[in-house]
């Protein structure tokens, strides 16, 4: 193309010709070192994501288009997932909320229908419909290594009021509730965290940084897996069940031992 | 304690029931049997009263019985009402509260006022003298003890022993004392204006429990934060904030920090300059009893208080809408400086926080 243009050009102006010939050849030289240069870095990786954002695709609008709309963008009934980002896929489908198996007040959590590699894929293509937090990946070193008191503190302040000081969930309005933590991952804790599912608020990077956040689901690791030296945990409820409990069977226990050896007694 | 109670009136002496103007047997007569009673007006007398219209009319008996079977079938279908409201009421919501309390208020009302006007207007009207003992000892038992008394008395010793006897006294009326203290501090412990006011003033920055100043753009959309005044001190080098609270300022001064969606929030009048780019700041105190409000959730924007489950509407200036609570949670107004930072713009909240207190204006 570029040759037929300049044959056709040479034989009117030498000087046009060869302000062409400059053009084209920086054209040329662009080309050449972009085609050389830039791909080189991540050729690897973008065959692998687009593979993934690929095969999430196809499971996506196999499970979750008939609601969040063919491309992510939501519907009557389900919320947009753009911008959501991994992280929200990982929470929801990970934990077996999503899909939804029937419409309620909350989702609850149940076996995940999908497997880890297929979650990755349908996190992979909605981390391609506009970004989000991405899903976390906290080492057992990592929670290890936190600092258990701070969680603490911080999961009093900013979680403890909803999801009850030892993470044994509590009922909000209108049949909704924040769910218990004992079956939840560190990874659950820091992916609701960032995503806020449902109707739990949104605790971002800038208002609790990923230390402290890693602290936080440190600290719910501890709570809820901690063996109970006392004795079975009545739920982790407070002093109230557990009052109920002695009450009722220690005094009764006692009670109806007096009233079996009043019984036996011989007048 | 030898008087007796009734005054004047000669007290009885033998053990057997008291002599009442009233001749014996007639516990429970019927109403025919008061030509026996005494004058009426007289000492234990009993007025004789006139029959009721449906005593001797059988239309007012009728009517009467007509009445209290509407009220029954009132009843019924106040029942009815409420097990109906229970199964639509969730088709309308706005009507499902007052519905259920009025069917149960007219299903309960219903047999209530029936059964009193069923007792009022149709049982038998009858008038009865209940004879009853005497509630007074025996003179050998009130002499017995007074005897006893004496004795102790003697025996203690205390008009031969003046020291003992002034120095009890002594003991008893400083004793006594102590029940002034209490009642003086009834008096002492007035609030006074420290319940009107918070930490929070013009210019204070918003700052978290860990220490942080709280930028513009650190909470996500749907995000809350707690967050309590870090006072402004002007130094040499420039302004200095003092997030230094004691315990008790900061229970008083505690907020919550909301970021609403953009557009949703629906500002109150006067109040469209309270609100930074989708933040809004409420006193955490619910204003039902203080407890800390700061279930916040994001899809419904209700902030729910844990103790009584009282809701407050974060986007319609977090009016009350269910619970004990009854007033909205006020409000401070917030403004972001050119460093990023959000401040208290006006100062204090425009009410005092929490619950009611006697001397709230």
């Amino acid at each position: 193309m570029t040759a037929s243009v300049n044959a056709a050009k040479a034989s009117t102006r030498r000087r046009r010709r060869s302000s062409f010939l400059v053009v084209a050849l920086a054209l040329v030289t662009t080309g050449a070192l972009w085609a050389l240069l830039a791909p080189s870095g991540s050729a690897q990786d973008s065959t692998d994501s687009s593979e993934a954002v690929r095969a999430g695709r196809a499971l996506y609008l196999q499970g979750c288009s008939s609601c969040h709309g063919m491309n992510a963008e939501g519907g009557n009934q389900a919320p947009s997932l753009i911008g959501v980002g991994s992280a929200a896929v990982q929470f929801q489908v990970g934990t077996g909320r999503m899909p939804l198996a029937a419409p309620a007040a909350e989702a609850k959590r149940k076996d995940p229908v999908y497997n880890q590699t297929q979650i990755d894929q349908l996190g992979a293509y909605i981390q391609a419909q506009g970004g989000g937090p991405v899903a976390a990946k906290v080492t057992k070193t990592q929670l290890d290594d936190a600092d258990l008191a701070f969680g603490g503190e911080l999961f009093r302040a900013n979680c403890a009021q909803c999801h009850q000081a030892a993470g044994q969930g509590a009922p909000l309005t209108y049949g909704k509730y924040a769910p218990s933590l004992t079956q939840s991952s560190a990874n659950d804790v820091l992916n609701a965290m960032r995503t806020g599912p449902e109707s739990m608020p949104v605790f971002g990077s800038r208002q609790i940084s990923n230390t402290q956040s890693v602290a936080i689901a440190a600290y719910v690791r501890d709570i809820t897996h901690a063996k109970s030296p006392g004795g079975n945990r009545l739920g982790s409820y407070g002093p109230v069940p557990e009052g109920l409990v002695a009450i009722l069977v220690g005094l009764g226990g006692l009670l109806v031992a007096a009233l079996w050896i009043g019984a036996r007694q011989k007048v | 304690m030898t008087d007796h109670d009734s005054g004047g009136e000669p007290y009885v002496t033998h053990d057997g029931p008291e002599q009442l103007a009233t001749p014996p047997n007639q516990t429970d007569s019927r109403g025919e049997g008061s030509s026996g009673l005494a004058a009426p007006g007289g000492p234990g007398g009993v007025e004789e009263r006139a029959p009721i219209a449906e005593e001797v009319d059988v239309r007012a008996e009728r009517r009467a019985e007509r009445l209290v079977a509407l009220w029954f079938m009132i009843s019924v279908f106040g029942t009815l009402g409420f097990i109906v409201t229970n199964f639509v009421g969730d088709k309308h919501k706005q009507y499902y509260t007052p519905a259920m309390g009025m069917s149960l208020a007219l299903a309960l009302g219903g047999v209530g006022f029936g059964v009193i006007l069923w007792a009022k207007r149709l049982m038998p009207h009858i008038q009865a003298v209940q004879e009853r003992e005497v509630f007074q000892s025996s003179d050998a038992e009130i002499a017995a003890t007074e005897e006893t008394v004496a004795a102790g008395v003697l025996d203690a010793g205390l008009a031969k022993r003046p020291l003992v006897r002034r120095t009890l006294l002594g003991a008893g009326l400083a004793l006594g004392g102590v029940f002034v203290v209490p009642l003086l501090n009834l008096y002492n412990s007035k609030p006074g204006k420290t319940l009107d006011h918070t930490q929070w003033v013009k210019g204070a920055r918003l700052v978290t429990d860990e220490g942080t100043f709280v930028k513009l753009g650190d909470l996500e959309i749907g995000g809350i934060a707690t967050v309590f005044p870090a006072v402004p001190i002007p130094t040499a080098t420039g302004t200095h904030y003092d997030p230094q609270l004691t315990i008790n300022e900061k229970a008083q001064s505690a907020t919550v920090l909301i970021r609403l969606p953009a557009g949703a929030n629906k500002p109150r009048k006067g109040r469209e300059n309270w609100v930074v780019d989708g933040h809004v700041a409420y006193s955490k105190i619910c204003t039902h009893a203080g407890c800390p409000v700061s279930l916040y959730e994001q899809q419904t924007h209700h902030l729910l208080c844990p103790c009584h489950q009282s809701v407050f509407n974060v986007l319609d200036g977090c009016r009350a809408i269910f619970g004990p609570a009854s007033r909205s949670l006020p409000q401070l107004p917030i403004a972001v400086d050119p460093d990023g930072y959000l401040y208290a713009s006006q100062g204090d909240y425009d009410e005092p926080v929490g619950p009611a207190f006697w001397e709230r204006s």
